[in-house]
């Protein structure tokens, strides 16, 4: 038995490959199937006209454009307060931390991104509650900014950790050329290291805006509904994506509802995926040889 | 004789490295292979343990037979097992490439492979200190044989896997430039270790280093750079 | 002007630092706090009570069970084959396969959660209710499959990457020696990869004990300690979201927050010992 050991090693592998192909196969193919082209008039607008949905002046029931729209803003929302946090964090980092308060920054850093997105979700809820009971009717209450900012909370971790690493791993040259010349620490940060590690930095980016986009339990918690409309504000309730997925799958009052989550669930996983392969052809311009100077 | 090679030309993507060579080996003798950089010496020791068939497309030509198990095999015979083939002629690689575990783990590792155990599972500590007595390792290491490979010297480290390598039981030793990256203190232990060895198996050595060749090898060769394509 | 965007640059970066650490620290003091009430009222053998508000009793130990019986059998069906897929990927793969093998775990990285549990809702649950031949085949079991689907792709890189950071000379000092590939892998590489082996097996757990939505919409949400595979269960994770909406002051509310604070130690426990593990440079 142990002679043959290894050899099991090697099949067992291609059984492995072969298993999750067939899975993933079965996944997407099914989804594909079921959705067809989920980019259609009718599943984003429904019986509404497109152009006056567009311009907000008729609200959509039975098409996906709230949640889309929800989505949207969502994104916007919290990628726009972790993408300064997260990269100023990033940045202290890479150049600034030293000794202990390094080691306890990373730390920190770890757990946030080991926590469950539901912990982050029942945080951004107790923060609602709190404001309700501190500042009765004036707090934010369940919105779509107190949705972003969580989700901000989620993403944090890994914008400051890929964009510590984007710096950490130019080159040395490229790190004190600058230096050599004069610049401050400041200038060198802003002028070479921060456009050079760019790429895997956006990279970074278009990875964060994925989670943002795809996360339900987070924003279960903090103001996702079934039906909104589109945002009217940013202290309303508000549609998403995931959300509906998930409350039409346990109840759906009708085909098209059900239809529409197939259509949701397409449109998502098309939005990764593409912004997963950007994000990947970033990260191989920047290790492509032709453009180190060594 | 132990190795006859017979008009050997190994081609790599376009460029002939070896072309249309011919050598015989003696046993039990230290043939040492010289050359300017890029003629193929390197290549040629791969060839006679295949293991170019693992690290890079190539197109090799011609035969090569060596004397294993008392008899003449033609090594690229499609018969042949690459394992066992490579439990006959061992390598030493020109940088030291210990695995990353424990002395004693490096030594017995051969051991797990089915093409070198032989049917032995585990060596008595006797066989390991035996073996480390023949690369001159055994008294720097006998108190340690617990410790990562790591810790040891380079030189101590190229010993350790000349160490592995004997462990395999090999009919003859590739040694590709085994103290180019030595200082000479090292590098006059791993010669007389050599020199002791060849009572054992035939060693085949490429050198860059004249005053080596001249202390060492019984035959050498010079091999000259194939004329551009 | 010149000065203006130095100091904005500075403030933000500093700001930044500063930001990230409070809220780590925030988001715990939350929790204790908020949870506190229920201890108070509860004691600490609510992690070891049944659940049954008809008694006072708001143990969240069926919970728990939930997660443990959950995460982990999917952790233990996931790494075997997320290991070999690794290394089907790295090294026993025909080289034509090895590139697009990753490109289809990059794929399945990108779809979220909520849609291998919608998935798994229409394929899966079906199926099991007709091999159970009994309950609505909401299931532990169902649960299990879709998790240990979803944590793979997260192993499967992880593991990728650590595989091929093993030295190239080592493996061609195997081969030099006579190993055969399946030698090699079980007795080098795999050994010599162990480190990041184990951190990308803290991950897979940590993923698995902290997802929602598949415990969710897959798993039932009994408050019971299972009994078997085909019984539903309810984790930490869906207890939250499930109780999210009841009344503000009851106890019921408050032992979200006991759950909130179980997640926030384990998985902070996990990624500590993940750092010691593989060691943070």
């Amino acid at each position: 038995m142990k002679r043959r050991l290894p050899l099991l090693v090697d099949v067992f592998s291609f059984i492995a490959f072969f298993v999750y192909t067939v899975v993933f196969a079965v996944v997407i193919l099914y989804l594909i199937r079921r959705a067809g082209f989920p980019f259609t008039v009718e599943s984003v607008f429904g019986s509404a006209d497109p152009v006056r949905a567009l311009l907000l002046r008729e609200p959509v029931f039975d098409g996906l454009f709230p949640a889309i729209s929800g989505t949207f803003l969502l994104v916007v929302i919290s990628v726009g307060i972790a993408v300064p946090v997260g990269i100023g964090t990033g940045v202290w980092l890479s150049e600034y931390a030293k000794g202990a308060l390094y080691h306890v920054m990373t730390l920190f850093l770890d757990i946030l991104a080991g926590l469950p997105s539901i912990v982050i979700g029942l945080f951004g809820f107790s923060f609602i509650l709190l404001c309700h009971r501190l500042f009765p009717g004036k707090g934010p209450g369940f919105s779509i900014i107190v949705s972003g900012a969580s989700l901000s909370v989620l993403v944090l971790p890994y914008l400051a950790r890929s964009t510590e690493a984007a710096l950490q791993s130019l080159d040395n040259s490229v790190k004190t050329a600058a230096l050599s010349l004069g610049a401050s620490r400041m200038e060198n940060i802003r002028y070479v290291l921060l456009p050079k590690a760019s790429p895997s930095i956006l990279s970074g980016i278009l990875l964060s805006i994925a989670r943002c986009a795809e996360d339900t339990a987070v924003i279960m918690l903090t103001g996702a509904v079934a039906s909104a409309g589109v945002p009217s504000g940013v202290f309303q309730r508000f549609e998403a994506l995931p959300f509906y997925i998930f409350y039409t799958s346990s109840q759906y009052t009708c085909p098209s509802e059900l239809d529409r989550a197939f259509d949701a669930s397409v449109i998502l996983i098309f939005l990764s995926t593409v912004l997963f392969g950007v994000s990947l052809v970033l990260n191989k311009t920047v290790s492509d040889p032709a453009t180190e100077g060594k | 004789m132990k190795i006859r090679i017979q008009g050997l030309s190994f081609r790599y993507k376009r460029a002939y490295v070896l072309e249309r060579f011919n050598l015989d080996m003696p046993r039990n003798r230290i043939t040492a292979v010289s050359g300017p950089s890029g003629a193929g010496k390197s290549t040629l020791l791969f060839c006679l343990n295949r293991l170019w068939e693992g690290l890079y497309p190539g197109n090799m030509e011609g035969r090569i037979r060596s004397f294993l198990d008392n008899e003449w095999v033609d090594i690229y015979d499609s018969k042949v097992s690459l394992p066992w083939l490579r439990q006959k002629t061992g390598m030493v690689f020109q940088s030291p490439n210990p695995f990353p575990m424990s002395i004693r783990d490096n030594l017995l590792f051969p051991l797990k492979l089915a093409a070198c155990s032989h049917g032995k599972r585990t060596a008595a500590e006797g066989d390991l200190f035996a073996v480390l007595k023949k690369v001159y390792l055994y008294d720097e290491v006998k108190e340690r044989m617990e410790a990562p490979a790591a810790c040891l010297s380079g030189g101590q480290q190229q010993r350790l896997c000349i160490a592995r390598a004997l462990m395999a039981n090999p009919e003859i030793l590739l040694l590709d430039e085994p103290t180019s990256s030595l200082d000479p203190v090292a590098e006059e232990r791993i010669e007389t270790l050599l020199t002791d060895l060849k009572s054992e198996c035939t060693i085949v050595m490429v050198s860059h280093s004249e005053s080596q060749i001249r202390r060492v090898a019984d035959i050498r060769v010079r091999i000259h750079p194939p004329r551009p394509a | 002007m010149q000065r203006l965007t130095d100091i904005i640059c500075r403030f933000i970066i500093f700001s930044g630092a500063l930001i990230s650490g409070t809220v780590i620290c925030l988001i715990f003091l939350v929790l204790v706090v908020s949870a506190f009430p229920f201890f108070l009222d509860n004691g600490l053998e609510v992690f070891f009570q049944p659940w049954d508000p008809v008694s006072g009793k708001y143990g969240i130990f069926p919970m728990l069970a939930g997660t443990l019986f959950i995460s982990v059998p999917a952790l233990l069906l996931a790494l075997p084959f997320s290991l070999g897929f690794a290394v089907f990927a790295c090294e026993t793969g025909p080289t034509v396969l090895k590139k697009p093998s990753m490109a289809v775990i990059r794929v399945a990285s990108a779809i979220p959660t909520v849609v291998y549990a919608f998935v798994g809702v229409f394929l899966l649950i079906p199926h099991i209710r007709s091999i159970a031949h009994s309950g609505s085949g909401y299931s532990v079991v169902a649960a299990c499959l879709v998790l240990a689907v979803l944590i793979s792709p997260t192993m499967i890189f992880f593991f990728h990457d650590s595989i091929q950071a093993v030295d190239g000379s080592i493996k061609a000092g195997a081969d030099a020696l006579g190993a055969t590939r399946s030698e090699k892998i079980l007795f080098l590489v795999l050994p010599a990869a162990g480190r990041g082996i184990f951190a990308g097996i803290f991950l897979g757990l940590g993923r698995a004990v902290g997802d929602t939505m598949i415990s969710l919409m897959l798993a039932g949400n009994n408050v019971s300690v299972p009994g078997g595979v085909w019984d539903g269960a309810r984790t930490l994770t869906a207890h939250i979201a499930l109780v999210m909406a009841a009344d503000y002051e009851s106890p019921e509310f408050r032992s979200i927050f006991a759950c909130g604070l179980a997640l926030y130690l384990f998985t902070g426990m996990l990624s500590v010992l993940a750092r010691v593990i593989h060691g943070r440079k």
